[in-house]
């Protein structure tokens, strides 16, 4: 609706020829350009499809132009009409055209860690006491943290500690963040996302294979995604021939184990 | 720390402002100007000391140290010479802040400077109660990798692996999450906190302070007009995240990343270099462009805003000499 705001201002602008410190003809040709579908489609060539069609919008004089027809429009407009009717209506105008009509309902996104919920509180738990069991950055016995964790967990491990390395990034599961890095996402790193999201059959071996390949030193598993052993406890450890997992810490949804 | 960090934000940029002015010799700046072209030019200045430190394997405590003493010296700098050259008279600028309130007294335009004043509390509002969104932007993921590693851009900043494989220059030299790890570093901020809520707050100021440029330009002598002019872009800047590229919605929900910067600040300034002629100036944005988003080898959307007005101005040229045009009102002021 903006975009249309701002066509109606040219208009306005070009019917009443004013010259408008150039605002008028900056406005024609970027509306030009970034409208008509062949040269707006030149631009995202240009940008060698990095950007799309929804970027290209920042060319457009969009805000500019309005206020400046809405300031003139006021030595067109009588005084006393101007005064009581004018300003409101543009503004309940343009707030109507503005934040009310974009729908975000639905977007899921990554919310700020300093939202505090519950999740983010026992998040934040996880992170502490993996950094804890790890040691000091740089001192002698300290391990190195490479982490295996359900999504919402990797999600915002790094965000939360730099010092907290990952089996796999965000870039597995946001598209938008694989122009980044030229390294590829491993089969075993796409195995172990699936698998950290499903049950665990009772020792699983595949999965723990590939985290071993993958250099994993810490592993978090959701409660609702581990079965009980025969001592009504979650498994004590996963080990595999030379190397195990051994629990070491759990929060209130999820079992923390460590490569021992 | 805090207080040191809210000096040199308030200073440094500032005087680097007229250690560019001199360098470009662009008349008809004000305050404001120095400001914002003085950010821009500590954000090229940040990214060619990336550079340097990338190409040349330096760590990322020595792009800090570097940057500060680079970033101090240009100011110091641009202070003596705008003095020595008398390029900045405090007297002009007096007599400018006088006419300003001169103009500003009557009663309208003092009430139109509180609703802007209102309207610019809200977007802070706004941009502190509301949720950041992380998704797709791996900002802070960059700066606590250089803040744990002392590094830039050698570990894989959503896996904390080195990266074996390389990594497209474009991005290396995308240098806003060092500059912003600068400040955490050389200041001891807490990242989340100056990262989310901070830096966006700071480009929302930015943002109107660009806008105050572009209506002083259009309106030198009009407060009335002046304010109206700024009155109805802060409230679209307020009401306006019309999509998810908007700026509005960018500047209150992605605040801290380069497209916030570029959409919010960079390119309006530009427009605003462009409406006024100063072509030395629309380069420097342009540059702040390159070292900010992912651009095509440093031609990005900077350099379409200059093509645009080139083809616009050459477009009023040929109308004008086109007969039977008619009379067109002169641009006023």
């Amino acid at each position: 609706m903006y975009l249309a705001i701002l066509l109606v201002t040219i208009l306005y602008l070009y019917t009443i020829r004013h010259s408008g410190k150039d605002l008028l003809e900056y406005g024609i040709v970027s509306a030009g350009f970034v409208l008509f579908p062949v040269t707006s489609m030149l631009i995202v060539v240009l940008f060698q499809g990095f950007y799309g069609y929804d970027e290209t919008m920042w060319l457009l004089p969009m805000l500019v132009v309005p206020a400046y027809a809405v300031a003139e429009i006021k030595d067109v407009i009588p005084a006393d009409s101007r005064k009581r009717f004018l300003m409101p209506i543009i503004c309940i105008i343009i707030f109507l055209c503005g934040w009310m009509s974009f729908d975000k309902d639905g977007q899921t996104y990554l919310c700020g860690i300093d939202d505090a919920t519950e999740y983010d509180a026992e998040f934040n738990e996880v992170y502490d006491i993996i950094i804890e069991d790890a040691g000091p950055a740089g001192a002698e016995g300290s391990r190195k943290i490479v982490m295996a964790a359900p999504r919402e967990i990797m999600e915002r491990a790094r965000i939360y500690d730099g010092r907290i390395g990952l089996a796999y990034g965000r870039d597995l599961w946001e598209v938008d963040l694989d122009y980044a890095f030229y390294e590829p996402i491993t089969e075993e790193a796409r195995d172990i996302a699936e698998k950290m999201e499903e049950p665990l059959p009772g020792y699983p071996s595949g999965l723990i294979k590939n985290l071993l390949k993958v250099g994993a030193t810490y592993l978090v598993f959701d409660k609702e995604n581990l079965s009980y052993g025969e001592d009504m406890q979650y498994p004590a450890e996963f080990s595999s021939r030379k190397y195990k997992y051994s629990r070491f810490s759990e929060t209130r949804h999820y079992v923390i184990y460590h490569l021992g | 720390m805090v207080a040191l960090f809210v000096l040199f934000i308030a200073l440094v940029p500032f005087c680097l402002g007229m250690f560019v002015r001199t360098i470009l010799d662009t008349e008809g700046q004000n305050l404001a100007d120095y400001y914002i072209c003085g950010f821009l030019t500590l954000i090229v200045v940040s990214g060619f000391t990336q550079l340097a430190a990338i190409l040349l394997n330096y760590s990322f405590s020595w792009y800090c140290s570097t940057l500060l003493v680079a970033s101090l010296a240009m100011s110091v700098a641009g202070i003596v010479i705008s003095v020595a050259l008398n390029r900045f008279s405090i007297k002009q600028q007096k007599k400018n802040y006088r006419d300003h309130i001169k103009g500003i007294s009557r009663g309208g335009n003092v009430l139109g400077l509180m609703i802007i004043a209102f309207v610019f509390i809200g977007v802070l509002t706004r941009i502190l109660l509301s949720s950041s969104i992380l998704e797709g932007d791996f900002t802070l993921e960059t700066i606590n990798t250089c803040l744990s590693t002392d590094t830039i851009y050698k570990y894989n900043s959503l896996t904390g692996e080195y990266i074996e494989n390389g990594m497209p220059i474009r991005q290396q030299i995308l240098t806003l999450p060092v500059l912003l790890g600068f400040f955490i570093k050389t200041f001891g901020l807490n990242a989340t906190t100056f990262v989310l809520k901070v830096f966006p707050c700071f480009v929302a100021f930015l943002y109107f302070l660009t806008l105050h440029r572009i209506g002083t330009h259009i309106y030198p002598d009009n407060t009335e007009k002046r304010l109206t002019f700024t009155g109805i872009f802060a409230f679209m800047i307020l009401v306006g995240d019309i999509s998810l590229k908007a700026p509005s919605f960018l500047l209150i929900y992605q605040g801290f990343t380069g497209y916030a910067f570029l959409s919010c600040v960079c390119l309006p300034y530009l427009f605003s270099a462009c409406l006024r002629r100063k072509w030395g100036i629309a380069a420097v944005c342009i540059a702040c462009e390159a070292f900010t988003i992912w651009t095509t080898y440093g031609v990005g959307f900077g350099v379409l805003v200059v093509a645009f007005f080139v083809i616009a101005l050459l477009l009023r040229k040929v109308i004008r000499k086109t007969p039977g045009r008619g009379k067109e009102q002169p641009g006023k002021v």
